[in-house]
């Protein structure tokens, strides 16, 4: 029993500094937004960054509809904290995921605008994320979407 | 013109593009758009055709740097592994490398240029020539003039064959001369580069058309024993040449039916012109018998050519055994003196066993055959001169003792 207190005396500490051991800042921002085409299943691939993912539970929440998947494109990037940006043609939301164990689970679903967007696109800046859809323009953080 | 007009779009899309970039929305467009002009530039160096449409390609370079000059940020992060300045290093670099291409092409064109003349210089002189040694042979009486032009024409195709000849073997040598590599090995832009020389110096045409002339002149001129050694060496010399430099160009063709077929054509005209020197030659040595009214049986090579004097000889043998001594007597003295002796062991046979036409075996047994009809002539000849000369001494010892007996008789 003692033997085993002064183990646990020993590697507390250990353990303790490794759980404690923060690299930061770290920049997670993508330069530019990428526009990612679904196969038949449903599944997106980014190339550069090395991730896939399926849309099918974005189409269905958005739309109520995974119907001709593979017409889909959605416009997708990662601000510098880390959080993914995910709309498309058609979307009245942005979609604001972050990465967990092998998923990406919703943040914030951000409602931008009541009519759904034409052409948006995502541009990367300082301290947040760009959409510009037409003549509109918003600003867009983890959990809020501002016009300008 | 097409790719002018291209470039033209270009510049005008440049244009529209600038202005776009002003009032453009995306980023992710402006990378895509800068990703697919410089695909776009890459191509049309890759497919330029001129040195002019280079220095055009070089101005487009600089605008599209200057239009995108302003998203340098950006694109330095986005062109992942490359960035704005090294996109542009290396169009840069690879039109460099286009303009060298048509720099030395066009220094190519002007050797070809010079060279072509050359050939066809030559050419017509040749063609020029060959119809004037037709008119000249077909004139069925020759006088010390005819002959004399006949010969100085002859005498100047002759002279013009080996220069072309060596505007070939030059033409060959420099295609050749950078890839001295053993065994020959190129990489496909090597064989392409080669390829498009092949073409650009008409090698394939040249080819034929200098096997075409040898075949020709061969066709009309008179052959001389002395004219077999410097004919037979230039064969031997073109198709050594031939050799290496088809090889060369069959692994260069290996899948290009026209051009493959156009080398196998190439090595059925060295053949052509092998039979035909041979032919000629052939030919030449029977002259000499038919010359004298001596016919053979027809032969084509050195062993041939041994069967039918040996069955000549063989014939005239049981025709003298037969009857006939005195004609068989007349055709040997004329086969021996005027045409084995004089002309053909004398003359040819150096020369036709120098250029393994004709082995030593096979003159040797027509030699022994010489011998044999010669010892039946000679042999026949003696017997009778023998017989003269013996009744002769006999009249002359007997008239030579009568005088001494009667010497004798009369002393006593």
């Amino acid at each position: 029993m003692k033997k085993l207190v002064l183990f646990a005396a020993l590697i507390f500490p250990l353990l303790i500094a490794c759980s404690s051991l923060v690299l930061s800042p770290v920049n997670y921002a993508w330069p530019v937004e990428n526009v990612l085409r679904a196969d038949n299943n449903g599944f997106v691939e980014e190339k550069r960054h090395s991730i896939s993912f399926n849309i099918k539970p974005i189409l269905v929440t958005e739309f109520n509809d995974t119907t001709n998947i593979e017409s889909r494109e959605i416009r997708i990037i990662r601000n510098s904290s880390g959080f993914y940006f995910i709309t498309g043609s058609g979307f009245k939301n942005v979609y604001v995921f972050e990465s967990e164990d092998g998923e990406l689970s919703l943040k914030d679903k951000l409602a931008v605008s009541e009519t759904a967007f034409q052409n948006p696109v995502f541009n990367q800046k300082e301290s947040h994320i760009e959409l510009r859809d037409s003549e509109k323009k918003y600003v867009l953080t983890n959990n809020d979407a501002a016009g300008e | 013109m097409k790719k002018l007009k291209t470039l033209s779009h270009i510049t005008l899309l440049l244009f529209i593009a600038a202005v776009n970039l002003t009032y453009s929305q995306s980023d992710y467009n402006l990378v895509q758009d800068f990703k697919a002009r410089y695909n776009e530039i890459e191509d049309l160096i890759k497919t330029a055709e001129s040195l002019d449409e280079c220095l055009q390609l070089s101005n487009e370079i600089t605008a599209m740097r200057y239009s995108f000059e302003e998203h340098k940020t950006l694109l330095d992060k986005s062109l992942y592994p490359m960035d704005f300045n090294a996109s542009f290093t290396n169009l840069s670099g690879m039109l460099e490398i286009r303009k060298r291409d048509f720099l030395h092409i066009t220094q190519l064109q002007a050797e070809v240029d010079t060279l072509k003349e050359r050939f066809a210089v030559l050419d017509k002189a040749n063609i020029s020539l060959i119809e004037r040694i037709n008119i000249l042979e077909k004139d069925q009486i020759k006088n010390s003039k005819t002959i004399a032009s006949l010969q100085q024409l002859t005498a100047q195709l002759k002279a013009n064959i080996k220069q072309r000849d060596m505007l070939i073997v030059e033409v060959a040598d420099s295609l050749f001369a950078g890839h001295v590599n053993h065994p020959f090995t190129l990489n496909d832009a090597e064989k392409m580069s080669l390829a498009q020389k092949v073409q650009y110096h008409n090698l394939f045409y040249n080819m034929e058309k200098t096997i075409d002339d040898h075949i020709q002149f061969l066709k009309i001129s008179t052959i001389k024993p002395q004219d077999v050694a410097d004919m037979k060496k230039e064969y031997n010399g073109f198709i050594m040449m031939w050799e290496k430099v088809g090889e060369k160009l069959a692994d260069i063709y290996l899948v290009k039916k026209e051009k493959a077929e156009r080398i196998e054509k190439i090595n059925n005209k060295f053949a052509e012109w092998d039979t035909t020197l041979n032919n000629v030659m052939w030919a030449a040595v029977n002259k000499s018998f038919e010359e004298k009214n001596i016919s053979l049986p027809e032969y084509n090579n050195g062993e041939e050519f041994a069967n039918s004097v040996t069955d000549f000889i063989n014939h005239q043998i049981e025709k003298a055994n037969a009857a006939d001594v005195e004609e068989v007597e007349e055709t040997y003295y004329t086969f021996t003196d005027s045409v084995w002796n004089s002309k053909i062991e004398k003359e040819w046979v150096p020369i036709l066993i120098e250029n393994n036409m004709l082995t030593k075996a096979d003159k040797d047994s027509i030699v022994s055959r010489l011998t044999v009809w010669k010892a039946q002539i000679i042999g026949d000849e003696f017997e009778w001169w023998v017989y003269a000369v013996g009744v002769l001494i006999l009249i002359g010892i007997v008239m030579v003792s009568s005088n001494i007996f009667r010497k004798r008789a009369s002393e006593s």
